[in-house]
């Protein structure tokens, strides 16, 4: 091997693994995350999944922020979907800071759901490692490192392209994970360089913000009004009814499409001067941006809307719907879980295939040993922890104080001992830890649909189900990736059972 | 057609393609302990196996339109090449054991 070569390698081997620690946990939430409306729904079994009609649900909507806050200058109302089947209202001064309430869709009540981090804790774990703008940075620079882990991969791995298809569990076990290792890996190429470089690039503004710094004197989201038109007027200070807002939902379904407006946001309710904003969702478009309209909230006259965009904002704003997966509908989603979770199998396989290797030269020596729980810690210690969240989320007393804040702690405090459990039972070789720490993560992934009937049991419902279904298949396969550190001749004998 | 034909026509397609594409290769026939086919055998199978990746593009466009479909189809290669060697890898072990 020439000296290239070497430093490639190198480069593949340590890059990968010391980023790849943080990379499998970070991969695994973010294809979790791509459910966050179902796992809130999942967390949360005091809201409600009624059938409902999204005309109807406007006029609840108004009804209830009528009651509660007729004299707020903005209101906000998100309709009910299939993926969050209820009404959220808002009201206050600054459209970012508003008061908060979810209503039933079907009736309008008020519903009471606990205080929770919800399905939001796994994106904000992907996206910033739960350490605000430090954790972008760190998330960024991992990011940045994938891809050069990526390219070196496919240049050290030469033989992947004779290897294509190719899978020898019987063959030593060496063999086994490196074939797994390059099979997983070629096959998923084209989305990890996707997700990678999308990822990278929705955090760009984060580390280099000297540009917009420089050109819009620090402001990041003059950038922004630049190219997402606002429709804005002062208040009159002359009272006039608004409309009811299902007149300007109808309308705005026919500007928009029909099925198609996920928020109105009014401004200045009941005054001469209001304002009804509607914003459609992105379901069925690549590109991330949400066309609006606006129509005077008395008359409803059209105020102006905005459904062409600038071609620099489709461009970029494809990349981050690219990532995001907000497009699609159910067969992208599967396709991103699946495919993040491979990515995420992938650079485990190569974590253990080094840290083997490196033990048949370094021996039973403690900087190994350590090596080596980190390895199980980071992959095995991170399933059990974000599973430690769900449960944590669902069995903390309700009326706990601090109570979002406690999930977190139950996170961490849980990630922290899984390390503890590792280095205490790392000597002779880290099997045993792995098979520890996988069954344990697989007996939380098995038992949580259990805990889903047995304390949700009057609100089963089909979000909730799906739910627990796929936390029954993510355990079986945990269960089995135990059984590959079982067995003197693992992957052959499971596969084989698998197989008959 | 609803999504759910025009995803089992595209990943039909595809792993069909991706089957002939690895019935080419003479090491997947060592694998199983046969012996290999001959060179002509091999073109046909790939001149039958990339065409019929290509050919699930029109159900991805048809079902999805063309940036969503193009994006689908390049993820279900990724299923395709997966489902494939975990034929094969499912099958030499039986050979196996």
């Amino acid at each position: 091997m020439n000296a290239l070569g070497r430093a490639l390698l190198g480069l593949h081997a340590w890059g990968g693994l010391v980023f790849g620690w943080l990379l499998v946990p970070i991969f695994v939430a973010g294809s979790i995350a791509v459910f966050e409306p179902e796992i809130s729904h999942w967390l949360q079994p005091e809201l409600t999944a009624p059938q409902f009609s999204r005309t109807q649900a406007v006029a609840l909507a108004q009804a209830r922020l009528g009651d509660l806050a007729a004299g707020a200058s903005a209101w906000r109302v998100r309709l009910p979907n299939r993926r969050e089947p209820t009404i959220g209202i808002g009201w206050g001064s600054d459209p970012r800071k508003m008061t908060e309430q979810t209503l039933d869709a079907a009736s309008g009540q008020p519903l009471t759901p606990r205080a929770t981090h919800g399905g939001h804790f796994f994106t904000a774990f992907h996206s910033e490692l739960l350490g605000g703008t430090a954790g972008k940075w760190l998330v960024g620079a991992i990011g940045i490192v994938m891809l050069a882990a990526i390219v070196s991969g496919v240049l050290v791995h030469h033989r992947i392209l004779l290897d294509f298809f190719t899978f020898r569990p019987w063959a030593n076990r060496r063999r086994a994970w490196l074939d797994a290792h390059n099979l997983v890996g070629v096959a998923t190429l084209p989305f990890l360089l996707m997700i990678t470089w999308t990822g990278v690039v929705i955090l760009a503004e984060t580390f280099m913000p000297a540009a917009t710094h420089a050109l819009y004197d620090g402001k990041a989201s003059a950038n922004r009004a630049e190219v997402v038109k606002s429709f804005v007027r002062e208040p009159a200070g002359v009272s006039l009814p608004t409309k009811p807002l299902t007149e300007h939902f109808a309308a705005a379904e026919a500007i928009l499409g029909a099925d198609t407006v996920s928020y109105l946001l009014v401004r200045h309710p009941n005054d001469r001067n209001a304002l009804v904003q509607a914003l459609r969702h992105v379901d069925e478009r690549l590109s991330a941006v949400a066309d609006h309209v606006t129509f005077d909230a008395a008359t409803g006259e059209i105020f102006g809307q905005q459904t062409e965009w600038n071609a620099m904002a489709y461009a970029y704003r494809a990349q981050v719907g690219l990532h995001v997966v907000q497009y699609g509908g159910p067969t992208l989603r599967w396709l991103y879980f699946v495919s993040g979770l491979l990515g995420a199998a992938m650079m485990a396989a190569g974590i253990v295939l080094f840290e083997r290797k490196r033990r048949q030269r370094a021996g039973d020596r403690r900087g190994q040993r350590l090596l080596e729980a980190v390895g199980v810690t980071s992959v095995a210690g991170g399933c059990i922890a974000l599973l430690a969240y769900l449960w944590a989320a669902r069995l903390l007393p309700v009326e706990l104080e601090a109570r979002a804040g406690r999930e977190l702690l139950c996170f961490f405090t849980v990630w922290t001992a899984t390390f503890a459990h590792a280095l205490s039972r790392g000597r002779g070789g880290p099997e045993r830890a792995w098979r520890e720490q996988l069954s344990v993560a697989a007996t939380l992934a098995l038992a949580l649909p259990l805990l889903d009937l047995l304390s949700a049991a009057p609100s089963v419902d089909a979000l909730r189900f799906g739910v627990d279904l796929t936390a029954l298949a993510c355990g079986a396969l945990l269960l089995l990736a135990a059984r590959l550190f079982a067995l003197p001749r693992p992957v052959r004998s499971v596969l084989a059972e698998a197989g008959s | 057609m609803t999504a759910i034909g025009w995803l089992l026509a595209a990943s039909a397609l595809i792993v069909a393609g991706m089957a002939a594409i690895a019935w080419a290769m003479p090491r997947h026939h060592e694998l199983l302990d046969r012996p290999p086919p001959t060179a002509s055998a091999r073109r046909r199978a790939r001149r039958m196996g990339w065409p019929m990746l290509a050919m699930a593009l029109v159900p991805c466009v048809a079902g999805w339109g063309g940036s969503i479909g193009s994006v689908l189809w390049i993820g279900l290669l990724s299923v395709g090449v997966l489902v494939i060697a975990g034929i094969i890898t499912v099958r030499g072990a039986r050979r196996r054991t």
